[in-house]
């Protein structure tokens, strides 16, 4: 009962109560502050239905109505996984125990060769080759990235560029850190990307730039049973330029709200040689792309963006595996081998 | 791994990609019945068979001129045709297929749009109907209205009815969705009720406020969300968009439409924007790609306006060089802040000149 007892009480009344898991197991102090970051983004995401419903959906409040909603949305589906997770593990019974552990040092060189399959009944495509390139200088990242139809002239190439303004960085190419390791997998990344995304058959092409923040927060930051647990968040703006492979019809520019949160697992310790990496389900409120936004019956068709899971092993020193799951307007399901060019996130 | 790809049914579930399918096969078998008293076929699905009874047949037009196909099989000497959202000068053809006209007495309607013509029944037992219209050959400009988004404000609508009444020479009103908070029968019969008091028919398509019941009974009360019709040389297509998504049938649908349309002046309407101009609002398709999929075909098919609702303001914009206009002026929950309000658009149309003259916004309140 010890043992049962705590999730039992995180899925029912934690489900409503968020903390009550943690309650149960005796940990009142982070039962409390789940409770009232749930508090909080119940609070938030009524204050932007509020903003939302008062305004008509104006231009000029949208915007942030939708941030106060989705960060609202974060907060209360986020505190509810990481009550159940450290109910779940014993953690919040003071336990020692978490899934896994971050990597706190990160490669410098990946890169990853995958197929997708995207399912999208008002797209003939179906199956993709993808690839990209994931380079690591200090806090500097740029990640080119492809998506190439193998039946359809359909492409989608992007151009990350990142700066790391905390958080884990890769090691120099002769294996020594660079910097002060971080105590986690803690960071927070401006981003900037172009994309172009090209559906020659349509006669259409997608261009956009976007500008915005992501970061993850290690749990164990906030109690020490939710350690090995982690949430992902980002925010920012996209503009795109639509173009039509028509005669005399003018370019149109576009623009949307990116944000996206996520809560995720460390899987396993790394270790030299080791088997471990990570798992999170994700947000991600944009429309673009190949998810593109949420189809549902009923009223609200077209407003949410997507919703999604992925998980990455690592297999060894050198070679990973990740595998993606996105259910938007599209349903997009993925897998990738990975190479990196070194264990470097192992100390010894 | 299964734990993981059980994560991954449960995201996946929410999300049933089809949505829009199950109402374009609702669109497929509006205008078509048999019974034991007779065989119905509405070309095109222009009209929604609202009865048929023992030397009756009631429909509501979708369209100024459907032609409707009828055996009567029982042993009626007479029919009775109703026709609800009618031109209130429409007239009669009848005929017995590849032969004969038939006479038709006109009894008088109970309002304006609603006409009511009795036919002798042949001994063929089969009649062509075909609703006319004394301006149909006429090759210059006329006009027509466009509303949206009434929604909970139905107590209100006369006002915006009113309003219409006095524009004059508008040949028919094209409402572009949500004409109910819901959809239910209920609301969508109040609706209709209230849509009486128009001088000018009234089509419609569906909106996302029309999906919030199950049973989803529009197609039977309003006909098809998806269709196209022809008046005086202006090809008129109307999209259900009403999940933010076409379904693949009618992107199939359209093809042929904008074939048909592509030497004519040819409007589309349908409630929720290909693109929403205030992207970050995302009150358009839930794919952009999809969305610019569409613009592509529209602009390819020579589309010369695109109108729409689920906005409830007034935009004016271009989407792929097509003049797109949003008009969300029935009333519900206005966008605060752009000083716009209850109002709907007149479209000024010049077939003989092949171009929209003008798009007007009028303004009740």
């Amino acid at each position: 009962m010890q043992k049962v007892g705590p999730p039992a009480a995180a899925v029912f009344p934690g489900v409503l109560l968020h903390g009550a898991g943690h309650w149960a197991a005796g940990d009142a102090s982070t039962g409390r502050t789940l409770f009232l970051l749930e508090g909080a983004g119940l609070g938030s995401t009524l204050g932007g239905i509020i903003v939302l419903a008062a305004s008509g959906a104006s231009k000029r409040l949208v915007a942030p109505a939708a941030v106060m909603m989705i960060g609202g949305a974060g907060l209360f589906i986020t505190t509810w996984l990481a009550d159940v997770y450290g109910s779940a593990t014993g953690g919040a019974r003071g336990e020692d125990v978490a899934t896994g552990a971050p990597l706190t040092e990160i490669p410098a060189v990946e890169t990853s060769l995958g197929y997708r399959y995207v399912y999208d009944p008002t797209f003939a495509y179906r199956s993709f080759v993808t690839t990209s390139l994931d380079v690591r200088f200090g806090p500097l990242r740029l990640r080119p990235e492809g998506w190439f139809s193998t039946s359809h002239a359909n492409e989608r190439l992007r151009l990350l560029g990142a700066y790391r303004l905390s958080g884990p960085r890769p090691l120099s190419l002769d294996g020594r850190s660079v910097a002060t390791p971080p105590v986690d997998g803690s960071f927070v990344d401006v981003e900037t990307s172009v994309t172009r995304h090209a559906y020659p058959p349509e006669r259409f092409t997608i261009s956009s730039l976007e500008v915005g923040f992501a970061g993850r927060l290690d749990l164990r930051r906030m109690a020490r049973s939710l350690r090995g647990s982690f949430v992902d968040a980002g925010l920012g703006y996209g503009v795109a330029n639509n173009t039509y492979a028509l005669e005399g019809a003018p370019s149109e520019v576009t623009d949307q709200l990116l944000a996206r949160f996520g809560f995720g697992l460390y899987l396993g310790h790394p270790r030299p040689g080791g088997v471990y990496g990570e798992t999170s389900i994700f947000y991600d409120h944009r429309h673009d792309g190949y998810a593109g936004g949420l189809k549902m019956s009923g009223l609200g068709s077209g407003v949410p963006g997507s919703f999604g899971a992925r998980g990455l092993v690592w297999l060894g020193d050198d070679f990973g595996v990740s595998a993606d799951a996105q259910a938007g307007s599209a349903a997009v399901l993925g897998l990738s081998i990975i190479v990196r060019q070194r264990a470097t996130g192992v100390r010894p | 791994m299964k734990r993981l790809f059980a994560m991954l049914a449960v995201c996946l579930i929410p999300s049933c990609l089809d949505v829009a399918d199950d109402r374009a096969d609702r669109d497929e078998r509006v205008g078509h019945a048999k019974n034991a008293v007779m065989d119905v076929d509405v070309d095109d699905g222009l009209a929604c068979i609202r009865n048929i009874a023992t030397g009756e047949l009631r429909v509501r037009a979708t369209a100024p001129l459907p032609r409707v196909h009828v055996t009567v099989k029982d042993g009626a000497t007479s029919l009775l045709f109703v026709v609800d959202a009618a031109l209130s000068d429409a007239t009669l053809e009848a005929r017995v297929p590849n032969g004969s006209t038939l006479n038709v007495v006109e009894e008088p309607g109970e309002r304006p749009t609603q006409k009511r013509w009795r036919i002798a029944v042949p001994q063929t037992r089969a009649i062509d109907l075909a609703i006319r219209a004394p301006d149909e050959a006429k090759p210059g400009p006329f006009r027509f209205a466009v509303l949206a988004d009434v929604q909970e404000a139905i107590d209100g609508v006369q006002k915006i009815f009113g309003r219409l009444n006095e524009e004059p020479d508008v040949r028919f009103l094209v409402f572009t969705g949500d004409l109910t908070q819901q959809g239910t029968r209920e609301q969508l019969e109040r609706f209709e009720r209230e849509s009486h008091t128009l001088r000018m028919p009234l089509y419609a398509t569906v909106g996302n406020h029309e999906l919030g019941t199950s049973d989803l009974p529009y197609h039977e009360i309003f006909g098809r969300g998806s269709y196209h019709f022809r008046f005086r040389g202006v090809d008129f297509t109307l999209l259900d968009d009403a999940s933010a998504t076409l379904a693949p049938k009618v992107y199939d649908w359209l093809d042929g439409w904008l074939a048909a349309g592509r030497s004519n002046v040819h409007v589309l309407a349908m409630h929720i924007p290909a693109l929403d101009p205030t992207g970050t609002r995302n009150g358009g398709f839930a794919s952009r790609g999809e969305a610019s999929k569409l613009l592509a075909k529209l602009g390819a098919g020579r589309v010369d306006l695109t109108l729409y609702g689920h906005v409830h303001s007034y935009y004016a914009f271009e989407n792929a060089g097509i003049p797109a206009y949003i008009s969300g002026g029935g009333g519900s929950i206005p966008e605060r802040f752009d000083g716009i309000g209850r109002h709907f658009l007149v479209v000024d149309v010049d077939p003989g000149a092949n171009r929209v003259t003008s798009v007007g916004m009028v303004r009740v309140d």
